[in-house]
């Protein structure tokens, strides 16, 4: 069986982003950190490959919504570590939001009964 | 913290990233090893995040080469196979023009090492519809009425060169050496780097030797200025020893003997020197000779000589030519060339082959390089980044280039024939290396900008397909790299066939003797009892018994010239009914004692040759060859006729020679030549004194002739201790010898036409099996609608020949305008030969198809549903 990859552009460009600025929102996270956090919240329904991770929290870095530096984790690792910035909060709020309109609105047409 | 992160950060943060994984794994219980592997392949391809962050780096506007190196090595280092065979392509390609280069350019183009070399000429002259060969050299009185009235030159002199005796008090060789007048130094504007140029008043009792001379036989003592050695005839005072850049009239010349032209002994008509001068500043080739013919018209008037000389005069020209054209002879000039402009081909192909294959490889990145775009990579840095793969993957070539062809350089040099000026010195200056370098760019620039482009640009729609077409694309730019290539390597075909074939015809030549089992050599007594024809004969024939009595030794005999390996001179002669009027007809002539015609195999073809007591008593018979007799007694028979001499002030010649004998001709020089008219006399003259043969050649006819050098040696040190030996060859060696010009620029041209013809049937094997691997789908598809196997091999088999069959007509019409330009090496074959077209463009052909047939195969093998399924 194979599992979906999801570093195709959709995916890479817009959910991608949001999956990343969210498990942000809890808290400084390293790079597999947030991997973790995204398919444990998909119940390892989604895979994230590090090849697209790695450059998204760049971008998304650049952008100026994260911020990051070097750190040590609980087991005395250096790993480096990303934080959301106001900015990047604010994005994560309107993309949010965006989503949950546009799932709604998909929802709503994917329910529809035909018309009367 | 904003802003951009270096690369280095970013491969941290993997390795960082990975270093968690594996301890993560480790602590659900995995081994380390196994750890560090899974997290690894969890990863998935760490190269290519690394060059995805690279190129989604959106502010990255430094135009850093460096790094765009950097990371092209890592995308080459993934595929290594690819790497090689472009390295290795390249590497060989650029190592054999580098190489070339650094020849042709220490041989050809730079200036010989005089101040103000560039107006440095030689003078000769010409007389057509005179029956002087085509070029003459300019003889004693042409140049005493240059020197002294010509307007437009900074001095002249003549200068004549050969092998002498050199003897110290415990060593004797025969060495090279020149006999220039004295006025060579201040033309040339050298001086020894020690001691002092030679003086009017020296005469000819002076010598200046070479560094090289200095330091074998000396050990580099500045004590030997001014002492005494025996050279050539008489001992001769050491006044100075030149710098060790100098090198003239050839390469090897040890020592010079300033031999003035005394105006008192000028013979008119002797057109014997080459005489070599400086013009003054600003003074044109054309004008010098222009002057120097009008002064040559003047000469009769004040020299007197016959009425055949003055009317050789009346159609005299000068002939001025560059020096280094003198030096460097046309053979050699065209095989420099023509194998420069073969590996340069051999370069083009190699490019076309790695173009190729980073065309292919773009194709295979489609995809990759559709997300990069995808994330924000410009094209900009796409095309730079494919750029720079090209550039590092030449580089790499490049210093292995120059490895390679420091490695092979020297014994290519000493596989070359002797006597191109200057070779030796070849090597890999700063000259070749720049030349090296801008191969390097050249080459990227060729085998990166198409593809860089290409791959720059892709439909995005191509992504969706997967990257995977399933149509056929037109592919006329690798089609056209693979005319191109199929063209080139048939021209180099075509031009080795022609070699081979001159060198087959050459080879089988009838010189007029045989070369299979003598051995030759000479020595040069300086004994106070040879000082006459007859003891020096008698001497000659005595040794001639020693060497008889050597075991396997079948027959002996001297020659003053030996064919292949020394020219003869040329004296003028007119038959008992001919007037001297007329100037007289030039016959060769040399001298012979012993069984030379019979261990040479040249025929007699009438009465006898000469006797043991002629080569020890005066007499004055004369053995001549087919062709003097067809001149001077067309259809008659020339046994106990008569020749005479015209032209020598000496009174000996006054009186008639009496032809006893015919040979048969034989080809003195060359075997591209027709024989030679020759007169033979033997050791003895008309009188005793009229000439001794100091040092003939000998010739031993012996199935040994190979080994018997040691022998010879001890027999001639018994006989005269004082003499070298020197000259040792077999009649073999010296027709090798005369054809390793021919022979040297056929292998290599022919290796490196080989080298073409692979590089071209790899290239269209590439491109046919990539073609086949995109159609794999369209074949499936073809072969489940009903097509066999065969029909498919049908298929890809014409698209290939299709491509050869261009290359192959654009080849010959590219061999028909080229191929004249082998012209000075072909013998016996026209430059243009329909056989030779023929072969090698239906062999170019065979060897395409079964480029072609081999991916071909593989495409018949496709399994149409697996072909079908793997979408």
């Amino acid at each position: 069986m194979t599992r979906p990859r999801t570093d195709d552009l959709d995916l890479v460009r817009g959910t991608l982003d949001l999956f990343v600025l969210k498990a942000l929102s809890w808290g400084p996270m390293h790079g597999l950190a947030v991997l973790r956090w995204i398919e444990t919240g998909s119940a390892n329904a989604l895979q994230i490959e590090e090849g697209a991770l790695y450059p998204a929290l760049h971008r998304l870095e650049q952008k100026g919504w994260l911020d990051s530096e070097w750190g040590y984790t609980e087991q005395a690792r250096r790993a480096r570590f990303y934080r959301l910035t106001l900015s990047g909060r604010r994005q994560l709020a309107s993309q949010l939001a965006r989503w949950t309109r546009y799932t709604d609105v998909a929802t709503a047409i994917l329910q529809a009964e035909p018309a009367k | 913290m904003f802003g951009r992160r270096s690369q280095r950060d970013f491969e941290d943060e993997i390795k960082a990233h990975l270093d968690l994984e594996t301890e993560r794994l480790r602590a659900q219980g995995m081994s380390a090893a196994d750890a560090e592997r899974a997290a690894r392949r969890n990863f998935g391809n760490v190269g290519v995040a690394e060059d995805r962050f690279y190129h989604g780096q959106r502010f990255s506007s430094v135009q850093d080469l460096g790094r765009d190196l950097r990371h092209a090595w890592r995308a080459l280092r993934r595929t290594p196979g690819f790497l090689v065979t472009c390295v290795a392509t390249l590497a060989l390609a650029i190592g054999a023009v580098a190489g070339m280069f650094s020849v042709v350019n220490t041989v050809i183009l730079q200036p010989l090492p005089f101040p103000d070399a560039d107006r440095l000429v030689v003078v000769n002259g010409t007389a057509p519809g005179s029956d002087l060969p085509e070029i003459v050299g300019v003889g004693a009185e042409g140049y005493l009425h240059y020197k002294e009235n010509s307007k437009l030159l900074d001095g002249i002199f003549v200068f004549g060169g050969g092998t002498s005796t050199f003897r110290t008090d415990d060593r004797v060789e025969r060495i090279p050496m020149a006999w220039p007048s004295s006025d060579m130094w201040a033309t040339l504007g050298v001086r020894p780097a020690l001691g002092r140029l030679p003086r009017p008043e020296d005469g000819d009792d002076v010598v200046v030797i070479s560094d090289q001379l200095w330091a074998n036989w000396f050990g580099r003592d500045a004590s030997v200025l001014g002492k005494y050695y025996f050279v050539s005839d008489s001992m001769k005072q050491v006044i100075g020893i030149m710098p060790p850049d100098f090198a003239f009239p050839s390469e090897d010349t040890q020592l010079w003997v300033p031999t003035d032209i005394q105006l008192q002994n000028v013979t008119p008509g002797n057109f014997g020197f080459p005489a070599v001068a400086r013009l003054k500043e600003g003074v044109t080739r054309e004008q010098a000779a222009e002057e120097l013919t009008r002064l040559s018209k003047q000469l009769p008037e004040r020299f007197g000589g016959s009425p055949g000389y003055a009317r050789i005069i009346g159609q005299h020209s000068a002939v001025v030519v560059p020096v280094l054209d003198r030096l460097v002879g046309p053979t050699a000039r065209t095989s420099l060339w023509v194998l420069l402009a073969a590996v340069a081909v051999v370069l083009l192909i190699a490019c076309a082959n790695v173009a190729n294959l980073f065309l292919v490889r773009a194709e295979g990145r489609h995809r990759d390089i559709a997300v990069r775009r995808a994330i924000g990579a410009s094209r900009t840095q796409l095309v730079r980044f494919q750029m720079a793969e090209a550039l590092l993957v030449a580089l790499v070539a490049g210093v292995l280039a120059v490895i390679l062809s420091s490695v092979t350089l020297p014994l290519f040099i000493d596989a070359a024939p002797d006597g191109i000026p200057r070779l030796s010195r070849a090597g890999l200056d700063a000259w070749t290396l720049a030349a090296a370098f801008g191969l390097v760019i050249l080459t990227a620039l060729a085998c990166g900008t198409v593809p860089a482009f290409r791959a720059s640009s892709p439909d995005l729609m191509r992504l969706r397909e997967g990257g995977r077409g399933s149509t056929g694309r037109r592919h006329w730019g690798r089609d056209a790299l693979v005319v191109g290539q199929t063209a080139l390597a048939l021209v180099l075909l075509i031009g080795s066939a022609l070699l081979v074939q001159s060198f087959n015809r050459l080879r089988n030549v009838d010189p007029g003797y045989e070369t299979k089992d003598i051995y030759t050599f000479q020595f040069a007594p300086e004994q106070p009892q040879l000082n006459d024809g007859p003891s020096l004969g008698r001497m000659h024939l005595a040794f001639m018994d020693q060497l008889r009595a050597l075991p396997g030794v079948t027959a002996v005999g001297v020659v003053n010239n030996i064919p292949l390996d020394e020219g003869t001179g040329t004296w003028r002669w007119v038959s008992e009914g001919m007037s001297a009027e007329g100037g007289g007809v030039p016959l060769d002539f040399n001298f012979t004692a012993g069984d030379y015609f019979k261990v040479m195999g040249i025929d007699l073809l009438q009465g006898r040759t000469h006797t043991n007591d002629e080569a020890v008593t005066p007499n004055r018979s004369i053995v001549i060859s087919r062709s003097a007799a067809e001149k001077m007694w067309p259809n008659e028979n020339p046994l106990g006729r008569q020749l005479r001499r015209v032209g020598s002030p000496n009174p000996v010649f006054a009186d008639p020679f009496t032809v006893v004998g015919v040979v048969d001709d034989v080809k003195q020089d060359d075997w591209r030549e027709a024989g030679e008219a020759v007169v033979y006399f033997t050791l003895t003259g008309p009188t005793t004194n009229i000439w001794g043969m100091g040092s003939p050649a000998y010739v031993v006819k012996s199935p040994r002739a190979a080994g018997l050098q040691r022998e010879v040696r001890e027999m001639v040190r018994r006989i005269a201790p004082e003499a070298p030996v020197y000259r040792e060859y077999t009649m073999e060696f010296l027709a090798q010898r005369s054809m390793v010009q021919l022979s040297f620029t056929m292998l290599t041209l022919g290796v490196v036409s080989v080298l073409a013809l692979i590089l071209g049937a790899i290239g269209l094997y590439g491109v046919l099996s990539y073609v086949v691997a995109e159609r794999t789908r369209e074949i499936g598809v073809r072969m489940a609608l009903g097509a066999t196997a065969a029909n498919v091999r049908r298929m890809v088999v014409s698209q290939g020949s299709r491509v050869v069959m261009i290359g192959v007509l654009v080849g010959v019409g590219a061999a028909f305008a080229t191929t004249r330009l082998l012209g000075a090496l072909l013998f016996g074959v026209e430059p243009v030969n329909a056989v030779v077209f023929g072969a090698m463009s239906l062999m170019m052909i065979a060897i395409g198809l079964l480029a072609s047939y081999m991916p071909a195969r593989r495409a018949s093998a496709v399994n149409p549903i697996e072909s079908l399924r793997s979408d």
